[in-house]
């Protein structure tokens, strides 16, 4: 059994477990985040993408507007390459009460969120896919926000400050004495080796599992776990985030996301935090709402959907839904249970992960007798690509695959550019609906954190486009052969990465993407032969 | 087919099967094309964002359209490709030599001063040489020659008495300076058929000069153009084109590319023998041809393959007693208007080409026809064995003059 020791230990690797991650590392408290599965498998990823500008809040909680506000400008500084200042819209339809839209404005000009009434004639020019029926627009400082990098560039800052980070690792157990915890125990999940951990203080980012390990240490917390469900596009239908101009409701947001659109949510209680199933019923309802805003939205092709699960927080039980806060709530379990060295930070939302984060840290810091102050507001979380670099990767990769594989890869861009630069077959694009190249995969596939064929999907965005992994997958898989972790059990990394995939496009399954499903049937099932592949 | 689509939805028809790539004639001789999957529907999602998004690769597009032809999605590869194109020389800049080789209409009406002194400098071998080397003219590459006297100079229009039909005849820049023979023998056909036709100045169609990125200059053609020809169409006049990169330009380019709408243009507009067919199909056309004893290749042009009404030629053809074409199914000949006369793509433009060598020699046959000039260009050039517009086949078998070489 391997031992390890640090001063916390963080459980979660979600936005905001990184978070605290990094901030831990840059006070100079050491620190090891654990995450059950690969980062950013969970709800931080499985969201609309929406870095909010606080207008969604404005009206009913003007804190949380102002929050986002601020930093929603924090992230745009420090996560340049993380954030697409896309800009969003409000949107008003006939059957909205406009004396929402007046409080709307009023909410927003309170909170300093800024805001400008459009012309709908020359925004309908723009964007003929929005609906002729819109009565007022404005525009707000709305923005995408790409999950699976700002936590990745979150860690690897991080770690650049000395901190830890294990994925694949599951707490086991937690070990208490004199209503203190001294340490945890930590489960391989892919080969069941047990690291024991000695440390001073864990700290509870488990999101929508932080029941589950509260639970561990004898503790109870009650997490509302709240499905949200999405749909993802094939295309940019807009270039701004829309927002419908109305109490927050489902399926009310449209945001572009790179390559594609995002139409989300629902809002469904479950008992699971893994309930991540997308339902048909809900694809449907969502269809219905979302028609509203774009008339001929049947007409565009969805490549998938998927769900994640809001971890809301409510002191007080009873409410549910959307009536639950979406603020966040840090929990000293000193103070509550009388044990000692556990903090369980709760709820909350993506766009906040930061601030979390920071008053997450002051509080352990505090109780640590550390005197550092925050410095996450300030420094960038990874250095801007130098415009030389960013030329050869053009001379390499070609327009515009150099672009985002600079924005995935941040401080690695170099290496691979240079990777690409001596060995031409190495510029090929593996995955070309998504411009990922075998220079990119080779060097995530070989990070040592990349497990699966998904882990590098997360973090290269190889098999999130058109086709869905087609043949990003097998292509991949066999330029892999002389990398150790994947040389052998090619039949089950297939089998994983697709049925990940296919969960996601079974709720859609009609018009192309049914054609494209086919097309996926008849080259693994009939080509590969692997019609007998286990059903999820 | 209607003309009122979405084009973004097109996009979404793309289910990446590649097999766009897997008939590329481009890509199955050169690794230097990304294909048109990559540079089209794939790149399409990225330039929605970012305009710029063209890979360079892209000049290597031939635009023979086979893409459009096999995708089984219906989705307009080609015409990504070329908007593509031309957003990429709009941010680069063109060579020099691809801005005049895209201007044919100007090349033409230059060369008009002294056509003989311009077909013997461009058959002068160091004067070839010296423009591989400092233009990237490929120096191996015949030019096409410049006939003495253009065909408008030449047509003389008959008067029909009681015509059949009347057609305004768009005959195009090659067959107005290189081929006028090609024009003359239609004039005759139509004639002998009481059909009326009338002929006007226009602007080149635009195809060489989007196949260049040129593409503003082909818009303004394209707005000339368009204006003549609905003036026509309101007249009540059918019109009719000979060569298939014409036809294809008129009826389909023109919206694909630039939105217009020519949807009336679409189908008013007819290829010579896509006419003579529908004449014929009416019991109105002259059936009484006389015997041609002779064996022919025939080449399909890539571009009348796109326009998609078949074949027309091969079926009045074969009106003719005893005369046998020899379909030779062979795919692209691989000039592609300018692109084979360019260096770089030189090699590949021949090597594409070498499927139609290859079918002739199979076939045994000594002597060609096509629709396309530049079809005919090449394939003399890579055969060595004479070619001729179908048109004046039928000229022949009627016994009017059909201005085949004796």
């Amino acid at each position: 059994m391997a031992t390890e020791k640090v001063q916390v230990v963080v459980v979660g690797g979600g936005a905001t477990g990184t978070g605290i991650l990094r901030d831990l590392a840059m006070r100079g408290i050491s620190a090891l985040l654990v995450e059950q599965g690969d980062l950013a498998h969970g709800t931080s990823s499985r969201f609309h993408g929406l870095l909010h500008s606080g207008g969604r809040y404005a009206v009913k909680d003007q804190e949380a507007a102002k929050e986002c506000l601020e930093e929603n400008m924090i992230l745009r500084r420090i996560a340049s390459d993380c954030v697409e200042p896309t800009g969003g819209l409000f949107a008003a339809l006939p059957e909205d009460d406009p004396a929402y839209a007046e409080k709307w404005v009023k909410a927003c000009a309170e909170s300093g969120i800024k805001t400008e009434e459009l012309n709908v004639k020359e925004l309908l020019k723009k964007y003929p896919v929005l609906s002729p029926r819109i009565t007022k627009a404005y525009s707000t400082p709305d923005a995408a926000v790409d999950g699976f990098r700002l936590l990745w560039s979150n860690v690897n800052s991080a770690r650049r400050y000395g901190a830890k980070m294990v994925t694949y690792h599951k707490l086991s157990a937690v070990s208490r004495a004199n209503g203190a915890i001294t340490g945890v125990e930590l489960t391989n999940t892919l080969n069941g080796e047990i690291t024991s951990v000695e440390c001073q203080m864990v700290i509870n980012a488990a999101g929508a599992w932080a029941g589950e390990v509260a639970t561990m240490a004898g503790l109870e917390i009650h997490m509302i776990k709240d499905k949200g469900t999405l749909l993802a596009f094939n295309h940019r239908l807009t270039n701004q985030v829309v927002n419908r101009l109305r109490p927050p409701g489902d399926a009310d947001i449209f945001v572009p996301h790179g390559t594609i659109t995002l139409l989300g949510t629902t809002s469904i209680a479950v008992e699971d935090p893994n309930c991540t199933k997308p339902s048909e019923i809900e694809v449907e309802n969502m269809l219905n709402i979302g028609r509203e805003t774009m008339p001929n939205i049947d007409n565009y092709r969805i490549i998938r959907a998927f769900a994640g699960v809001r971890p809301l927080y409510q002191a007080n039980k009873g409410a549910g839904g959307r009536a639950v806060t979406r603020n966040f709530a840090l929990i000293d379990h000193e103070q509550k249970d009388g044990l000692k060295g556990l903090v369980s930070i709760v709820g909350g939302k993506f766009t906040t992960y930061r601030l979390m984060a920071e008053k997450t840290v002051d509080l352990a810091a505090k109780k640590l007798g550390n005197n550092t102050p925050c410095r996450t507001a300030e420094e960038p979380l990874t250095q801007p690509v130098t415009s030389e670099m960013l030329e050869r990767g053009k001379k390499v990769f070609g327009v515009p695959g150099y672009k985002k594989a600079a924005e995935r890869l941040g401080d690695a861009y170099g290496k691979v550019v240079e990777k690409a630069e001596q060995d031409p077959s190495m510029r090929r694009m593996f995955c070309e609906c998504e411009l990922v190249s075998a220079s990119e995969i080779d060097y995530v596939a070989k990070d040592g954190d990349s497990k699966t064929l998904s882990d590098i999907r997360r973090k290269t965005r190889m098999g999130m486009g058109t086709c869905q992994g087609i043949f990003c997958s097998y292509r991949t898989l066999g330029a892999l052969g002389n990398n150790p972790q994947f040389t052998v059990g090619h039949r089950e990394f297939i089998t994983e990465f697709l049925q990940n995939r296919w969960r996601g496009i079974r709720p859609v399954l009609w018009g192309q993407q049914l054609r494209e499903t086919q097309l996926s049937t008849g080259i693994f099932c009939s080509l590969f032969g692997m019609e007998r592949m286990n059903d999820e | 087919m209607t003309q009122k689509h979405d084009k973004h939805l097109i996009l979404d028809n793309c289910i990446k099967c590649s097999i766009c790539v897997a008939n590329c004639p481009v890509v199955k001789v050169t690794d230097k094309y990304a294909g048109p999957k990559q540079n089209g529907p794939d790149l399409e999602r990225f330039r929605l964002d970012e305009p710029r998004a063209v890979h360079p690769s892209i000049e290597y597009c031939s635009n023979c359209k086979t893409c459009d032809v096999v995708c089984p999605s219906g989705v307009n590869v080609s015409a990504m490709n070329c908007k593509a194109k031309g957003e990429y020389v709009a941010l680069h800049g063109a060579p020099i030599r691809d801005q005049v080789l895209g201007r044919v209409e100007l090349i033409c009406k230059a060369a008009q001063i002294a056509p003989w002194l311009v077909n013997w400098a461009a058959n002068v071998k160091p004067f070839r040489a010296i423009g591989e080397a400092t233009v990237g003219v490929a120096a191996d590459m015949p030019f096409p020659r410049f006939a003495s006297r253009t065909f408008l100079q030449q047509y003389k229009p008959k008067k029909i008495n009681n015509p059949k039909g009347k057609v305004l005849y768009y005959p195009g820049c090659y067959v107005n300076y290189y081929t006028p023979q090609v024009g003359l023998a239609l004039a005759e056909v139509f004639a002998h058929n009481g059909i009326e036709m009338v002929v006007d100045s226009f602007n080149c169609c635009g195809l060489p000069t989007v196949s260049n990125g040129l593409t503003e200059v082909a818009k303004g053609y394209a707005r000339n153009n368009v204006a003549k020809l609905n003036s026509y169409i309101e007249k009540g006049y059918k019109i009719i084109t000979t060569c298939p990169s014409c036809n294809l330009t008129l009826r389909q380019e023109y919206h694909e590319l630039f939105d217009m709408d020519t949807e009336r243009i679409n189908n008013e507009t007819f290829d010579a023998f896509e006419y003579l067919l529908m004449l014929h199909e009416a019991g109105k056309l002259d059936t009484r041809l006389k015997a041609l004893p002779q064996r022919f290749g025939y080449h399909q042009p890539c571009h009348l393959r796109s326009v998609g009404f078949g074949i027309p030629s091969l079926e009045i053809l074969r009106l003719i007693p005893q005369l046998e074409v020899h379909n030779l199914e062979a795919g692209c000949c691989g000039l592609s208007g300018s692109y084979g006369f360019k260096k770089e793509k030189y090699p590949i433009s021949k090597e594409i080409g070498q499927n139609v060598v290859q079918s002739i020699q199979e076939a045994g046959v000594t002597q060609n026809i096509t629709e396309c000039g530049m079809c005919q260009l090449q394939i003399n050039h890579l055969s060595g064995l004479p070619i001729h517009h179908p048109i004046q086949l039928l000229a022949e078998a009627y016994g009017l003059p059909s201005y085949l070489p004796k």
